[in-house]
């Protein structure tokens, strides 16, 4: 009888044991997992951080090139600029246009441009008036000749 | 701010319209696929397969849930908007021409041209709830005289308003179905039919070069458009006094060269004044269908061209008003 | 220049239907016959049948005077008629203007012409004759307090004349169905509206648009005033039999008095027809600037330039110049000399003349060798002659071009070559009106440009002429000088129609505009405007009008289904001084005030008009809302 309890506990036990040792495994599993996850992030992490600062450092490298590009351009407009204004015979100096940014430069092309739209308007409107009077004027004086034309 | 152009048919436009929220517009052309797009990027949502000729009209009910469409090969058919799904096919005699819900979307009409021992016919549909259960048409209207071009859905569902193709309009009792006004003004063929928001009054777009406003209740003529061209559409304005016109030459007698390129305009006229305030040119052919976003803030245009232009209006549009308007 | 209208569209909308009697047709109106009483009948009457003798047979009592029942006397007028309809045609050409004594030149016409509609009244009614009235101011819209200009439109079949009103509607003046059976004309100084008609030439003027003169030339097609519009020429296709038993084309008039002055036969060779559109080169007589002469040629190896003087219309001295292998001649505009140029041949190079008439002396001639083809430009004011020389290489492969500048102010008229780029090809040229500039198209390697000159004086180092600029155009077939000189417009004819509105002073362009498809472009004759069309002769769509101010501003559009021609009334030159209008501008200040008081008044006004229309529409437009709504609430409660 007592055999049978203690086949019993064993066999309990031995299911203890294996309960056990099924935990363990499943633990050790887990852990393990946990690990790999971990690795996983980190060097995850590690590459977002690469490929952060790649970008960060290509960033820079465009900007730097904007900014020379910029620069040059600035150079070429404010060469443009004096030039037409050396045309124009409007006082402005290389110098002056030196230490403008494109942005200020472009802004100042583009209101010369149209300050001499305006300017080509003005002329017209000026010129369209007095060939239109001058005509008017014309007609005036001559109406008496034509009347007295006509009595003759 | 530029136009979308919404490329997708491969042929010509025949109708667009807005559902009534104007989130979607829909299209026919003749390319025989009826589309729907997303309004405010130009996205093609979908289509709806089956035609197999020429798509005439197009029709979406107000609740965006049904989408009715006339086409060439003899028959209008409905289906379901956002699934593309065909529910039915009504088979006809001759081509369709024209669709459209009623108020309330529990019926619907289309048109079926004159042919050899048919006449041109509006046909009455009750819209059933479950596709299945779906009926043939229970009644329909009839002419002896020029053909209907054009019919469309009048105040609380009362009567039916037709256009004519020798420039006839005329009102019949959409229960009895018999003719209760009818006005000649216009010469040849009423090309498009567009109500005001109220239904009190609509614009006529005719061939014969000229648009008018009629009022719906006496069919008088309460203000004309005259053009040189043939007008193919033309729309009222939702939020302003104005009203758009578009159309050209007869697709027969378009030149093809590259002369004519991106010259075919949209006119837009004072409504009240009668005066032309504006146009917006782009199309490579004839106009041949106008809508109005309900907002009133953007429009659409279908050419010849086979494209769609959604063109929204600048903010200068909206500020800008005649002292006279108080 | 009519010889660009094409007449086989209008020949067809006018298909011509002789619908009238032919007895009727037999009858001629002498009027402008003495008054006289019963008494004289007889006697008069034999006159007239002298007078007739050897042009037709009047029937037995075929001729009819009408009296006036108080007095007994005859009314200046009597009808007389003939045997055949032919006769008749035959005493209305002969007979017209037949001076019968000192005070009566008779005016023979067709009985038809005169009143064709009594026709249809059963009632015989008496034709109604142009009675004398006091000469009508024919100059009268020259009087426009606002110097305005006017026009003719031809649409459909409907003539009108309008005010031109800027960027406002045009005011109509006066309109009338059927007024010309083809197309209408203006004479050279604009005193008259010219209307073509089955029977001939009808000329209109003054404030009431009354019917001036006529001339009778059946199917006529071209007519060509001298400048000083006292002369006319008139050319039919349908030639008629003239007393010699000739057939005749061609008709000199003398306009004021309404006279044929004298018929003439042309050969095929005199006509010059291009061999391209295989229409004449309208005009064949050319007129010297003084209407004192007028000159046709007859090319090829018996040439001859044949001058008539006016108005007795003989030849100058009874001969003509002759011209072996005469090519193409052209009268000065300023003087009476005549250029001509004749082709190499054989031993005798090409050669320029410049002939002074009446002497016909040889004032200048220049030799010109390896000449394919010479074209005469005379500037407006007869300063300067440009001929343009086409010429081939010694190699003979290829053209090239060069001018010849005649300077005739100068002393001997002194000739200097003006060179171009070997490669361009001359399309168009022109001069500037009185001005000293020209402007061509040329082509080169497959481009086009246009090249501005100018006549440089003679410290210049370039002789003859210098380029002040090449610009580039594309699509541009025509160029357009403004009648006062420095503005020109570049143009895309029947095709884009881009307009360029060009400054040679500043040598820039003021403007661009567009007039689809346009077919046409013309400035007023101040040079303030410039109006640009599309025929329904020549394109099927979008014809009408666009009117620009000469800085290239668009200021009026006028689409007209089936219009087919404006045209701009020409002015003449102006009685002032060239003196009274320095002063004038120098005083400019002095009108300048009034002007522009004028002109806001003016839009004022018209804006006013505008605002009350407007006003009226809204406040009509917000009562039929009010309708609707009231309408809808009887509905709902319903």
């Amino acid at each position: 009888r007592e055999k049978n309890i203690i086949h019993e506990r064993i066999k309990i036990i031995e299911k203890k044991k294996e309960h056990k040792e099924q935990e363990n495994t499943q633990r050790e599993e887990e852990e393990q997992m946990k690990r790999a996850a971990k690795k996983k992030q980190e060097e995850e992490a590690k590459k977002a951080k690469m490929l952060e600062e790649n970008k960060k450092r290509e960033e820079e490298r465009l900007e730097k090139m904007r900014l020379e590009a910029e620069k040059a351009e600035a150079k070429k407009l404010a060469e443009k600029l004096a030039e037409e204004a050396r045309q124009k015979n409007v006082n402005l100096k290389p110098e002056d246009l030196e230490d403008l940014d494109t942005a200020k430069l472009k802004e100042l092309q583009l209101k010369q441009a149209e300050e001499e739209k305006r300017e080509k308007q003005r002329k017209i409107e000026q010129l369209t008036k007095r060939l239109d009077y001058t005509d008017r004027a014309y007609r005036i004086e001559e109406i008496p000749l034509l009347k007295k034309d006509y009595e003759e | 701010m530029r136009p979308i152009l919404l490329n997708g048919h491969t042929r010509s436009l025949t109708k667009i319209k807005y559902n009534r929220e104007g989130d979607l517009l829909f299209s026919v052309s003749k390319d025989h696929t009826p589309t729907v797009w997303y309004s405010h990027n130009g996205e093609r949502l979908g289509t709806y397969e089956g035609h197999g000729g020429t798509c005439w009209d197009i029709d979406v009910n107000g609740t965006t849930t049904r989408v009715l469409t006339g086409s060439g090969d003899n028959t209008c058919r409905l289906w379901e908007a956002t699934t593309g799904k065909q529910l039915h096919v009504f088979e006809t005699k001759s081509a369709v021409r024209s669709v459209a819900f009623a108020f309330g979307d529990k019926e619907a009409i289309f048109v079926t041209d004159a042919t050899m021992g048919n006449k041109s016919t509006i046909h009455f549909v009750k819209i059933a709830e479950n596709p299945e259960e779906q009926q043939p048409p229970y009644k329909t209207i009839t002419t002896n005289e020029a053909k209907f071009s054009i019919a469309r859905w009048g105040y609380l569902n009362k009567t039916i308003v037709v256009g004519h193709d020798d420039g006839t309009i005329s009102i019949f009792d959409a229960k009895t179905g018999e003719l209760i006004r009818k006005a000649k003004d216009h010469t040849d063929t009423i090309q498009d039919l567009q109500f005001s928001n109220d239904l009190s009054y609509f614009i006529t777009a005719s061939k014969d070069t000229n648009s008018f406003i009629y009022d719906y209740e006496t069919l008088k003529v309460l203000k004309r458009y005259p053009t040189e061209r043939p007008v193919n559409s033309a729309a009222i304005s939702p939020l302003k006094d104005h009203i758009i016109l578009g159309g050209g030459q007869d697709a027969m007698s378009v030149t093809t060269t590259s002369v004519t390129a991106g010259k075919f305009e949209v006119r837009f006229f004072h409504k009240i004044f009668q005066e032309e305030i504006g146009r917006v040119k782009g199309h490579f052919g004839p106009i041949n269908t106008l809508a109005f976003h309900p907002s009133g803030k953007s429009f659409a245009s279908g050419g010849e061209d086979g494209y769609i232009r959604i063109h929204h209006l600048d903010p200068d549009y909206f500020t800008f008003k005649y002292d006279e308007e108080e | 220049d009519y010889s660009e209208i094409d007449f086989s569209d209008i020949e067809k909308q006018f298909e011509m239907t002789m619908s009238l009697a032919s007895s009727l047709r037999s009858v001629v109106v002498v009027d402008n016959a003495p008054i006289i009483d019963q008494s004289k009948e007889a006697k008069l009457f034999n006159v007239f049948k002298k007078i007739f003798k050897d042009i037709g047979k009047i029937v037995e009592n075929g001729i009819d005077m009408p009296r006036d029942p108080e007095t007994g006397m005859s009314k200046g007028y009597l009808f007389i008629e003939f045997e055949t309809p032919e006769q008749a045609d035959l005493a209305v050409k002969q007979a017209n203007g037949y001076q019968l004594d000192r005070s009566h030149v008779l005016a023979v016409n067709h009985f038809e012409d005169i009143e064709k509609y009594s026709l249809m009244e059963d009632e015989f009614k008496e034709p109604e004759l142009e009675k004398f009235t006091e000469k009508e101011h024919l100059k009268s819209w020259l009087t426009d307090e606002r110097d305005r200009d006017q026009w003719v439109i031809l649409k459909e079949n409907v003539v009108s004349l309008y005010w031109n009103n800027k960027d406002e509607q045009p005011e109509h003046i006066h309109s009338r169905n059927n007024w010309t059976e083809t197309y209408v004309s203006w004479s050279p100084k604009g005193t008259y509206l010219v209307t073509f008609h089955r029977q001939g030439v009808a000329l209109w003027g003054g404030d009431s648009w009354n019917k001036i003169v006529r001339f009778v030339h059946p199917d006529v097609r071209y007519i060509d005033f001298s400048p000083n519009e006292n002369y006319m020429v008139s050319w039919s296709n349908e030639p008629f039999m003239s007393v010699t038993g000739e057939p005749h084309n061609l008709i000199v008039w003398d306009v004021n008095t309404g006279t044929l002055l004298r018929s003439f036969a042309v050969t095929n060779e005199q006509l010059n027809i291009n061999e391209k559109t295989k229409m004449i080169e309208w005009p064949v007589f050319k007129w010297s600037h003084d209407d004192k002469y007028i000159a046709r040629m007859t090319p090829g190896p018996k040439g001859a330039i044949s001058i008539y003087e006016l108005p007795t219309m003989n030849l100058l001295d009874k001969k003509s110049v002759k011209v072996k292998d005469l090519k193409a001649f052209s009268w000065s505009p300023s003087d009476n000399i005549i250029a001509y140029w004749t082709p190499e041949n054989d031993n005798t190079p090409a050669r320029v003349t410049l002939l002074s008439i009446p002497s016909r002396s040889i004032v200048q001639t220049k030799n010109l060798f390896n000449v394919t083809d010479c074209r005469l430009f005379w500037q407006s004011k007869g300063d300067y002659l440009l001929v343009r020389v086409d010429r081939y290489k010694k190699t003979k492969k290829n053209n090239f071009t060069n001018f010849e500048l005649f300077r005739m102010r100068e002393k001997d008229i002194p000739v200097d070559v003006v060179e171009i780029d070997p490669n361009e090809t001359v399309n168009i040229l022109s001069w500037e009106p009185n001005g000293k500039r020209f402007a061509f198209m040329g082509m080169k390697n497959g481009q086009s440009g246009i090249h501005i000159f100018q006549v440089t004086d003679g410290k210049d180092i370039n002789k003859g002429a210098k380029e002040l600029v090449t610009i580039e155009k594309k699509g541009a077939n025509t160029i357009c000088w403004n009648p006062k000189g420095r503005f020109i417009v570049f143009a895309n004819l029947k095709g884009q129609g881009e307009l360029c509105f060009y400054d040679c002073n500043d040598l820039s362009e003021l403007a661009e505009g567009e007039h689809f498809q346009c077919t046409d472009i013309q400035w007023d004759p101040t040079g303030r405007y410039l109006i640009s069309s599309a025929s329904a002769w020549k394109v099927k769509n979008d014809t009408g009008y666009q009117l620009w101010e000469f800085n290239g501003k668009p200021l009026f559009k006028q689409p007209m289904q089936l219009f087919k021609q404006i045209i701009w009334r020409p002015r003449p030159e102006s009685l002032l001084t060239a003196a009274q209008m320095k002063k004038i501008r120098k005083n400019l200040k002095n009108y300048t005030q009034k002007f522009e008081e004028e002109d806001s008044l003016l839009k004022t006004k018209v804006s006013r008009e505008i605002v009350e229309r407007r006003k009226k529409l809204y406040k009509e437009w917000k009562e039929y809302r009010i309708q609707c709504q009231e309408r809808y609430k009887k509905d709902k409660a319903l």
